[in-house]
């Protein structure tokens, strides 16, 4: 599904009477003028300094925050928010948006019963992602207040992952990820873009991590997208030698 | 939808029963209750009677089944908003509503077990009233006390749904979940009958579907009235679940709409 932004902004107001009246003057900004595409099978990076409205754009684009200007396209067509948050899947850090008092599985049985999903359907692809992204035996049948916060990641990558949505959005997804399986991540995302056309956007601080897995990366900050490395440039600082590309990238940021 | 609601039921299931105490102390209260009605109806019930001719029934069964009653369609009137903070605090609240699921189902399924629960509760009421506390079921007109039940749960649930709104927006203080808690019970008739009240009061009473609910329950379960002797209280209660029930799911979209525009879904 291919997605396009036209001059999304975005203000957080900063105090109740503003946000009551509807007024946004003097609030934070946190997206102005962002137009970006999303093309299937692509990874599309998006690297910036903390603040820079990384979370806030993917927020937008699942449709769980409505931008102040601006609109989505999907295939063409105009989309509302209910709109982006059927099409779009997005895998949140950390593990408070889940039951802590439910195991881990229980906690992905329910979600997947809300997108519709039977409970062997859900158990089928949850098996898949506990091999690909290394999670424990145990792991499952743990209460969710009781695992590492590694473990609690691999399963909010999980939850979103077994929606099979043609658009990903994947904030910092290897953040408390350890090196084996965050290589398997890397190598199933590319996997998923590739063969299954998916749309992957993903945010990380990381140069090297965005060098990694993108096919392109795009550079946000205050709000503003200020850079952007294609595909034949990524291609190109590789080929140059080890760490080329991870410095273009470092550098696009730096500017 | 069914798969919604089931799922929702499960999870508010289990995550009850992670509480071990809290299931048995729920229904160590609803005999608690019971027991100081029981007790303060022997000392005081003489006095009450005139007031309870109407009704054909004495002060401890009047509150009990009013209690019951009350206890029942008090759960759409506390619980969408009590649901909805529990959801803020857990910070589940804004990855259930990105999930394609309209909000009118949303709100079904996030009280479900509530509901549930209630129906429990009402059934171990009735259990009690019949082997404890020798309520008489004789005159009960079932299928007016159905009407009854129905249009009072609606009406509630409307209010109750208005409540989550300020939930939504303000996350704390809520003068909507104010207002039913120290006005229904207070005023409507739940306690004693509303004809205690000074006049100046049971006029304010007039603007409480509590009122309507409470009084036609009673007439139809002690009195066996029917339909035709409670028109106007299901008239009153009819016209209340009409005007509140699309005005509520209106303010709860709005609501939402107006807590998705400023971020703050997520946020408690």
């Amino acid at each position: 599904m291919l997605a396009k932004t036209f001059d999304l902004g975005k203000t957080y107001p900063s105090g109740w009477r503003l946000a009551l009246l509807g007024k946004t003057r003097g609030g934070t900004r946190a997206l102005a003028g962002v137009n970006l595409t999303l093309t299937p099978g692509t990874v599309t990076g998006l690297g910036g300094p903390n603040g820079a409205g990384k979370s806030t754009l993917l927020r937008v684009l699942a449709g769980r925050l409505t931008p102040d200007t601006g609109y989505v396209t999907l295939d063409g067509l105009k989309a509302d928010d209910s709109r982006l948050r059927k099409a779009g899947a997005l895998a949140e850090t950390g593990a408070r948006s889940f039951y802590l008092r439910l195991t881990a599985e229980e906690n992905l049985f329910f979600w997947g019963a809300l997108y519709g999903m039977s409970r062997a359907e859900i158990r089928g692809k949850t098996d898949i992602f506990r091999e690909l992204l290394n999670i424990r035996e145990e792991d499952p049948a743990k209460r969710f207040d009781a695992l590492s916060e590694g473990a609690a990641q691999k399963f909010s990558l999980a939850r979103a992952l077994m929606l099979r949505a043609p658009l990903l959005f994947l904030d910092e997804p290897a953040r408390n990820l350890d090196r084996k399986s965050s290589a398997s991540f890397f190598t199933y995302i590319k996997k998923l873009a590739a063969e299954e056309g998916a749309a992957v956007f993903y945010t990380s601080h990381d140069p090297g991590e965005l060098a990694r897995i993108c096919d392109r990366v795009l550079i946000l900050k205050d709000g503003v997208l200020t850079a952007e490395l294609t595909g034949p440039e990524l291609k190109k600082a590789a080929a140059a030698g080890p760490g080329k590309a991870e410095a273009a990238i470092a550098a696009a940021c730096a500017q | 939808m069914i798969r919604q609601i089931c799922a929702f039921l499960r999870k508010d299931f289990l995550i009850e029963k992670s509480y071990k105490l809290s299931f048995l102390m729920g229904t160590v209260s609803t005999f608690t209750g019971m027991a100081v009605f029981y007790f303060i109806d022997k000392l005081f019930g003489r006095a009450l009677s005139p007031y309870l001719a109407e009704y054909g029934a004495g002060y401890f069964h009047y509150v009990f089944t009013a209690t019951a009653f009350f206890g029942y369609i008090g759960t759409g009137a506390g619980s969408y908003a009590e649901r909805l903070r529990a959801e803020q605090l857990q910070g589940t609240l804004e990855t259930s509503l990105a999930a394609p699921v309209r909000p009118e189902i949303f709100l079904t399924a996030l009280t479900a077990w509530n509901f549930l629960f209630a129906t429990f509760e009402l059934g171990v009421y009735a259990l009690a009233g019949a082997f404890i506390f020798k309520l008489d079921f004789s005159n009960v007109n079932f299928f007016a006390l159905t009407a009854v039940f129905l249009l009072s749960a609606l009406s509630f649930a409307a209010l109750g749904i208005f409540s989550s709104c300020f939930i939504l927006l303000f996350k704390r203080g809520n003068p909507a979940a104010w207002v039913l808690n120290n006005f229904e019970g207070l005023l409507g008739g739940v306690y004693f009958p509303v004809a205690v009240l000074p006049l100046w009061l049971r006029w304010f009473s007039k603007f409480l579907p509590v009122t309507y609910a409470v009084r036609a329950m009673e007439l139809t379960f002690h009195r066996g009235a029917g339909f035709a002797e409670i028109k106007s209280e299901l008239l009153a209660l009819s016209i209340f679940t009409l005007a509140l029930a699309p005005l509520s799911v209106a303010a709860f979209k709005l609501s939402l709409n107006k807590a998705r525009k400023d971020g703050t879904l997520g946020q408690y």
